[in-house]
């Protein structure tokens, strides 16, 4: 601020020569442009009083200078011919003043900071770039001096002043940062000013011909004719720094791009918001170079969400999420959409290594919307999104499905013993016939000659006529509908502002009766107490509750079974009961429950709900020490409770199947070890942690060249997590009392065999009854330092050490440093770059160090878990301690080290965009590895294992086209990402392991050698003549499946799981309040497995019917048939047939948006802004391989994408 | 200065603070700190039942008559005496494993008791002496598997096993000691313990005793064929505990006997990892019994008219024809101690002790009706009976191997030999065979690549 205004004194002294110079510039600028400055600091009123006949404009500027104390800018040339005015008036404010004065003339201007600037109005705003004619001129003179002056991000500064040191020769640029000068002497000096940005002194003498230019902000171009053009560039002034959000913040510090060294992805509220989104991470798909969001894809049972890969194979996987600077344990789900200021990435060391051992799988920093000063602003956000249901009729279903099962079963039991139908209605043996299905049922009545082969024949086609996936869509299905509100106000004044937000977000899921709603509060604010001393207050609260009923899944279902009778009555399904029918009418006649599973009987009858509530309060002091120091304090504290409470009725098919299952006969009836009633499980989650951090930061500018900016700090932390069950049996949820049960000898010690219906789910005691407890702490110190010179070169360096309860204990390892150290190099602002204009910018980043994680599975100390000693003691057992985990001194942090080199760049006129190549080292990570026997055991979880991620990440931001009511923005996030597994210990996969450790299940995720998340297929042969499959050898001969098993050379490594390549494109076009987007997501290079057609699936494929039942058919057909192979289907599963590329483009969204801004109704009503936006998300998804598979669809069976349509109307007032 | 000073004071408290802060316990695992811990693991399943029954499968009384021409199982390999039981580097090496998991447990109690919370001096100290007893009693085992023979000539040259006392598995691991070593370690940690031993542990036979910690050197002195000092010990071990041989004629069947933790004639208990393993005896061992033994009609399946002509139909049970918890003590017992005094005695000369002892075994082993005491005044013919009882009573509870190896030194020993199921030759084991010491497992040599192999 201080260095934008001038000294009073000496323009008080100018102003006494202000006729004087005029003369001087109405006669040596005749086409040129000048200006002079007016400065005066008497006055203090703000409003105006005025009269006078046809004064000149410059007076009438004076008149304002006098009495209000602003100073008036303008361009001599603006007003030179304008008329005089006349006007006559007391006390007006300055405002309608202004407009008064300046009715009728091409004039406007605005106030900012005690400043009028006069401008030319935008509309009759002419090419200012056209050339400036040849002027002959003094030797020893630049004959004319033009140029634009533009903030960092290139925005051209309209208003900026260009003045001449010790002259009064000055003008000031227009609305495109253009200004010219004539006949400037080349030893003279310009002064560059603008509100807001740091004033800047351009010495000519720097771009005479042959001379050295030193200024990084000044790019010169001399022209032969010695005309002289200047690219200027202003810094942000210190104190305007923090509302601009170009800079890159970590959490800790907020670092100037030129100064930046590390791989970081920034999104902002424009990109952001582009779309709607009602969840957070869908607005981060694909928009940022490194990250993999994907919900389709899953390892290890979750959904993928990691940046460059996974780099541990036992500790956290998912990355660090900072939210308005301190790390949050709480769920994703908490952060609102609408919040969103900026999302930062952190993927590198330089970046990241100021978290430490959190930082391996990098940072997702978030910055949420912050007020303004200003009077109160309002945003109204709502909107409502609907997802219609499936449409079975799309499905690659076999559409005769409950033929083609039929008739398998009539293939499979064609020879089924007569006895069978005895054992199922046997009162001591039908409990072990509970597999069979509705028509095998049938085939075996008439094996046993119960009924005849025409009643047999005419009861299967009744079931064969039956199709229930309309019935299923009718009776459990609906449109799921979303609907969000946001409502938030924020304004203050400088000495304290606040920004308060309430979300209330509703979900009614497709699954009927299945819903969730979620209520976030939040209030921010800041105090500035003194000029030195401010302080910033955050709360959060945020609400859940979900309600889940059981529906039954489709392809459990048999497409033959009926859910209701003619009469509406609800009907059991096969799957979930667990017993025939018949052998369910012979227990339930002596007594016992109906064992039977009605889905529509269930749903009312089960219920699971859940309840979350979080708290998170942030606060942070900041003291300005002066000299560049502040000094910040503050901490977060965070606490979550869920409750999840699993009721069902003694109606319900879950409790009846436990009464009868633990039923044993006694001497009349039966005892019920489990009492009738309800049963009530309560399972609990709480939450809680804190971080204290006090931090140093300095930040200054030393002399011209360096400039430097540090941080020092120290952080507590403490996460504890609290779980637990509990359960009721013979409950009632009226009542609330429940009955004893005898656990000891229904789920003590020895198995429990059932009477009456083994078949039934048990109960185990410790899922009905557990607690658990964790609590874990951290120390850590930590510095990050940036240097800068002359804005050309950066370097930084990055140190942290953690401690942690619990953990290492060898000096050598204890107080071991995470590192890091980058570079920057601003190429642009070298000399030799001076002359490509092409490029406006461009550095390369270069930076290497390590991140840590945290993996607390061992310890330096034996670790024991208590348990009971059963050898020959009878009950109650004596306490006994075993080894759960080995004193390992040796144990440390798992470490990442992490390489990147980036080169950032902006070309032509609107493409900016980045490339990064990194190489990724996690080493020392715990995994269960094999240790030296000799040590005491055989394996142990160590710091042995190894992995690398490599990748390359390319982000492109395009504005094809930009005018004032037209824009074309084009943003490309390509990543690419491979893993090795460098060493880790499988105990599942020896040398000699059989073929099928490697192809079945997930022992080959780590496996040394391959990508994290490999996976390897046998190689299909087709059938055998007698209809078993086969596969080929390593020596391509056709064999037998595991007919001698060769291990690893009968199967083929086919790629890994876990997408390798993922990009978004998407498109925005702007025309006036006007937007369209649309978003293309691509995820490839990964393999995935289809399902085989199979005839006894419940629900077959189309082509399952097909199979193969003579000698013959393996010529016309792959399926498999023989029943006494069914659990060959498996291994069919896993050959190369199918194992396909599982490279998948999806249409994400298209949006359009229209603002009734304009709208005169509206703007009456109040609204500066009035948005409509509508948006089909999920819309086509087309699977790269001969199946046409995506992923996207969700499963195989499904050949087609759900889309979402969402309408939303965001206002601001 | 005076700054110094107080930056200085400043660090410390803040370290001090700092250590405290992060100094919690975790719930739901237990960190070993008091004596009530140290107590109860040492009360842990895994340091009662780990002997690898795998000594069984080396011994001359087992039998295979379905193994396979090339076998690849552990097992196999370890019936047919194999150099290594696993080529695999990622494998278990057994045996060696399991006596070096346990030590592990022993090791954390001795590395531990001293600075545990609670309990009295006299706690910690009898703690500490089981875990010296416990571990010695493991390095037994280990010296006679994988070392030579005790000979007094070599014995401060011959490798054995290296002697490990830490449990940080990061540790640096030592080198392999002597024979000589680890015998002098056992009688060292032995005869240190002892004092502070209980006096009485029949409330869990698992647990050290004074009695058990004289039985384990009774044991010890055998195989350094130390006679008397092995008598003379196993007579301490029994005038200060149980001295009394269970009479199989006072129980109907093996499910009678008592389980081991209170057994009472079991003086030091443990048993095998896979306790449930049935054996295949071979025909001559079976052949070997008195038909009116009660050891068959308890433990051994299809007995037949004792003929015993048909490979592989009789079967040791270990748990009992009629199951229940009679399952073989591997540790020390009353009737160990007897026949190693009656070993003693045969040795010397001194018949009379040997025979009365041989007595006190064999009347509780045969039917009543049928009991003939034993008697003869060849010292020989008095030593190879005392040997037969040991066979038969020790016949799987992991002692014939090291009987085998002593009597392989002496001579004693014929060739073993392993037959197919047609009765081909397809393993022998002369009494100089190297194979009477097992190699060390390369799993272990793996990670110790400097330490010499045995032959």
């Amino acid at each position: 601020m201080q260095k934008t205004v001038y000294d009073s004194r000496r323009t008080y002294w100018r102003r006494l020569n202000l006729t004087q110079t005029l003369l001087v510039m109405k006669l040596t600028a005749i086409l040129l442009t000048a200006a002079f400055f007016q400065l005066h600091a008497s006055g203090v009123s703000q409003t105006i009083t005025f009269s006078g006949k046809a004064v000149p404009l410059e007076k009438v500027f004076v008149a304002i200078e006098k009495q209000t104390g602003f100073v008036v800018f303008f361009n001599y040339e603006l007003i030179d011919h304008a008329l005089p005015v006349t006007l006559s008036v007391k006390n007006v404010p300055l405002d309608r003043f202004l407009k008064d004065v300046l009715k009728g003339l091409p004039l406007d201007y605005f106030i900012k900071d005690k400043t009028i600037v006069i401008s030319r109005k935008a509309a009759v705003v002419e090419s200012t770039d056209r050339p400036i004619p040849y002027l002959d001129i003094s030797p020893g003179a630049f004959p004319q001096i033009t140029g634009t002056i533009a903030g960092p991000n290139k925005e051209p500064l309209s208003g900026a002043s260009v003045r001449i040191r010790s002259s009064l020769t000055g003008t000031s640029t227009n609305a495109s940062g253009y200004f010219a000068l004539a006949n400037v002497a080349d030893k003279a000096v310009l002064l560059i000013s603008s509100v807001g940005y740091q004033a800047l002194e351009v010495p000519l003498s720097n771009f005479l011909r042959g001379a050295k230019n030193s200024l990084k902000e000044v790019k010169g171009d001399l022209k032969e004719n010695g005309a002289l053009y200047l690219d200027i560039t202003l810094r942000l002034s210190a104190d305007s720094m923090h509302d601009v959000e170009v800079s890159v913040n970590t959490g800790y510090q907020r670092i100037k791009p030129e100064q930046s060294t590390g791989a970081v992805s920034q999104i902002s509220t424009k990109q952001y918001e582009s779309r709607i989104s009602t969840d957070f991470l869908s607005g981060l798909q694909n928009k940022l170079a490194g990250v993999l969001i994907n919900n389709n894809v899953q390892f290890e049972g979750n959904s993928l969400f990691q940046i460059r890969g996974l780099s541990t194979i036992n500790g956290n996987k998912t990355p660090l999420i900072v939210v308005d600077g301190y790390p949050t344990e709480l769920s994703l789900d908490m952060i609102d959409p609408n919040e969103i200021q900026s999302v930062t990435v952190l993927k590198d060391a330089a970046a990241a290594t100021v978290y430490g051992v959190r930082a391996s799988n990098g940072v997702i920093v978030i910055e949420r919307k912050k007020a303004s000063v200003g009077k109160a602003k309002f945003t109204l956000r709502s909107t409502v999104g609907f997802t219609p249901k499936e449409n079975y009729s799309r499905y690659r279903w076999d559409p005769n499905g409950a033929k083609t099962s039929i008739a398998y079963d009539r293939y499979a039991y064609q020879d089924v013993s007569p006895n069978l139908w005895a054992r199922v209605i046997s009162p001591t043996r039908g409990m072990y016939y509970g597999y069979l299905d509705a028509p095998a049922l049938i085939l075996a009545q008439q094996a046993a000659g119960v009924i005849t082969k025409d009643t047999a024949d005419a009861q299967l086609a009744t079931l064969g006529s039956k199709d229930n996936t309309k019935d299923y869509s009718r009776l459990f299905l609906h449109t799921a509908v979303t609907q969000t509100y946001n409502m938030n106000f924020s304004g203050g004044n400088q000495s304290a502002l606040y920004y308060f937000t309430a979300n209330y977000t509703t979900n009614s899921l497709e699954k009927i009766k299945n819903d969730n709603n979620r209520i976030l509060l939040s209030g921010r604010s800041t105090f500035n107490f003194t000029k030195r001393f401010s302080l910033e207050l955050t709360t959060d609260y945020q609400e859940v509750r979900a309600k889940a009923v059981p529906i039954p899944d489709i392809n459990t279902i048999y497409p033959y079974e009926q859910f209701q009778d003619a009469a509406g009555n609800p009907l059991p399904v096969y799957n979930g009961s667990y017993m025939t029918p018949y052998y369910n009418a012979i227990i339930k006649a002596n007594g016992l429950k109906d064992n039977m599973y009605y889905p529509l009987v269930e749903m009312n009858e089960v219920s699971d709900k859940t309840h979350t509530v979080n708290n998170r309060i942030t606060t942070n002091f900041k003291y300005v020490l002066g000299r560049g120091l502040d000094l910040t304090f503050g901490g977060i504290y965070e606490n979550s409770n869920t409750e999840i409470k699993h009721l069902a009725t003694e109606n319900s098919a879950e409790v009846r199947q436990y009464i009868n299952r633990y039923a044993r006969p006694a001497a009349t009836g039966y005892i019920f070890n489990i009492p009738e009633g309800g049963f009530l499980q309560v399972k609990t989650a709480h939450s809680s942690g804190y971080t204290i951090r006090t931090q140093l930061n300095y930040n200054k500018k030393l002399g011209e060249d360096h400039s430097l900016n540090a941080i020092l700090g120290a952080e507590v932390r403490e996460v504890t997590d609290e779980t637990g069950s509990t359960a009721y049996l013979g409950y009632s949820d009226n009542t609330l009392i429940q009955q004893p049960v005898n656990y000891q000898d229904l789920l003590g010690g020895s198995y429990y065999n059932s009477t009456y219906a083994s078949n039934n789910p048990s109960l185990s005691f410790s899922n009905l009854f557990n607690r658990g407890y964790a609590l874990n702490r951290y120390v850590s110190g930590y510095s990050n330092l940036v240097y800068a010179f002359r804005r050309k070169y950066s370097v930084s360096g990055s140190i942290r050490i953690d401690q942690s309860n619990l953990f290492g204990v060898d000096p050598k390892y204890r107080y071991k440093p995470l590192w890091s150290l980058g570079a920057g190099w601003n190429i642009d602002k070298e000399k030799f770059m001076q002359n490509v204009y092409w490029i406006k910018s461009l550095k390369l980043r270069v930076a290497d160090g390590f991140n840590g994680n945290v993996a607390k599975k061992a310890l330096p100390q034996v670790i024991a878990t208590a348990d009971f000693n059963t050898y020959g003691y009878p009950s109650p057992s004596i306490p006994e301690l075993n080894l759960y985990s080995y004193a390992n001194s040796a144990l440390r942090w798992e470490q990442t080290n992490s390489f990147n080199i980036g080169l950032d760049f902006s070309i032509f006129r609107g493409i900016t965009g980045n490339i990064d190549y990194y190489n990724k080292k996690s080493t020392d990570l715990l995994a269960t590895g094999q240790i030296d026997a000799t040590r005491g055991g055989s394996s142990a979880m160590v710091n042995s294992a190894s992995l690398n991620n490599k990748g390359v990440e390319l982000n492109l931001q395009a504005d094809w086209i930009t005018t004032r009511r037209f824009n074309w923005n084009t943003g490309l996030v390509i990543s690419r990402n491979t893993s090795k597994v460098l060493k880790s210990y499988n105990s599942v996969i020896t040398s000699t392991s059989n073929s099928s450790r490697y192809v079945l299940g997930s022992y080959v995720s780590y496996l040394k050698g391959y990508p994290v998340g490999a996976l390897f297929s046998y190689r299909w042969a087709g059938l055998d003549s007698v209809g078993y499959p086969l596969i080929y050898d390593a020596s391509g001969k056709a064999k037998h499946m595991f007919t001698p098993d060769a291990g690893i050379k009968d199967v083929d490594y086919s790629g890994t799981s876990i997408p390798s390549v993922n990009f978004g494109l998407s498109n925005r076009i702007d025309v006036g309040n006007f937007y369209f987007y649309c978003m293309i997501n691509f995820y490839g290079g990964f393999k995935v497995r289809v399902p085989t057609p199979n005839p006894s699936a419940v629900r077959p494929l189309k082509n399952a019917k097909d199979y193969w039942k003579q000698a013959g058919d393996e010529k016309i057909t792959d399926v498999a048939s023989l029943p006494a192979i069914a659990s060959y289907d498996t291994y069919i599963g896993v050959t190369d047939k199918y194992t396909v590329n599982g490279d998948y483009f999806t249409l994400g969204d298209i949006t359009a948006s229209y603002n009734f801004r304009d709208n005169k109704m509206l703007k009456k009503a109040g609204f500066t802004s009035f948005e409509l936006k509508m948006q089909a998300s999920n819309v086509y998804t087309v699977g790269l391989n001969k199946y046409n598979y995506s992923m996207a669809t969700g499963s195989y069976a499904k050949s087609y994408v759900t889309p979402t349509y969402t309408i939303a109307l965001f206002t601001n007032f | 200065m005076n700054l110094r000073i107080t930056v200085l004071m400043c660090c410390t408290v803040l370290s001090i603070s700092c250590n405290k802060y992060l100094d919690v316990k975790p719930k739901g695992v237990t960190l070993l700190s008091s004596v009530t811990d140290y107590d109860q693991w040492l009360n842990s399943t895994n340091i009662e039942g780990y002997i690898p029954r795998e000594i069984n499968l080396m011994a001359d009384n087992v039998d295979n008559p379905v193994i396979t021409t090339a076998p690849t199982a552990a097992k196999d390999l370890v019936y047919i005496w194999n150099a290594q039981f696993s080529q695999d580097v990622n494998g278990v090496p057994i045996i060696w494993k399991n006596f070096y998991q346990t030590i592990y447990y022993f090791n954390t109690v001795l590395q531990g008791i001293d600075n545990a919370t609670g309990g009295t001096s006299q706690d910690k100290q009898r703690l500490k002496a089981e875990a010296l007893l416990g571990r010695s009693f493991d390095y037994l085992y280990l010296v006679n598997l994988y070392g030579k023979h005790f000979d007094s000539a070599t014995a401060s040259g011959d490798l054995s096993i290296p002697f490990v006392t830490t449990n940080d598995i990061g540790a640096t691991m030592p080198q392999r000691s002597t024979v000589k070593q680890i015998y002098d370690h056992i009688i060292s940690d032995v005869t240190a313990a002892i004092p502070y031993l209980s006096t009485d542990n029949s409330k869990n036979r698992y647990r050290g005793s004074m009695a058990a910690g004289y039985s384990v050197l009774a044991r010890t002195y055998l195989y350094l064929s130390d006679y008397t000092e092995a008598a003379k010990y196993a007579q301490l071990a029994l005038d200060n505990g149980p001295n009394k041989v269970l009479d199989y004629n006072s129980i109907s069947d093996a499910s009678a006997i008592s389980t081991l933790i209170f057994r009472p004639d079991a003086i030091y208990a443990r048993i095998s990892l896979t306790i449930a393993d049935a054996e295949i005896p071979t025909l001559e061992f079976l052949k070997s019994f008195d038909t009116a033994d009660l050891r068959l009609k308890y433990y051994y399946t299809n007995l037949g008219d004792y003929s015993f002509t048909v490979r592989g139909s009789t079967q040791y049970i270990p748990y009992g024809i009629i199951a229940g918890s009679g399952y073989p003590n591997w540790g020390t017992s009353v009737a160990e101690m007897r026949l190693i005094i009656a070993e003693a005695g045969a040795r010397s000369g001194d018949l009379p002790t040997a025979l009365d002892q041989l007595d006190q075994v064999r009347k509780s082993r045969i039917k009543t009706a049928y009991y003939q005491p034993y008697y003869s005044n060849d010292k020989d013919s008095v030593f190879r009976k005392v040997l037969l009882e040991r066979a038969q009573e020790f016949a799987f509870n992991g002692l014939r191997w090291f009987d085998m190896r002593r009597l392989a030194v002496e001579g004693l020993m014929p060739d073993v030999k392993r037959y197919d199921g047609s009765g081909n030759v397809i393993a022998s084991l002369p009494s100089t065979s190297p194979r009477y010491i097992l190699q060390i497992p390369l799993q272990v040599l793996y990670y110790n690549s400097g330490w010499p192999q045995n032959p």
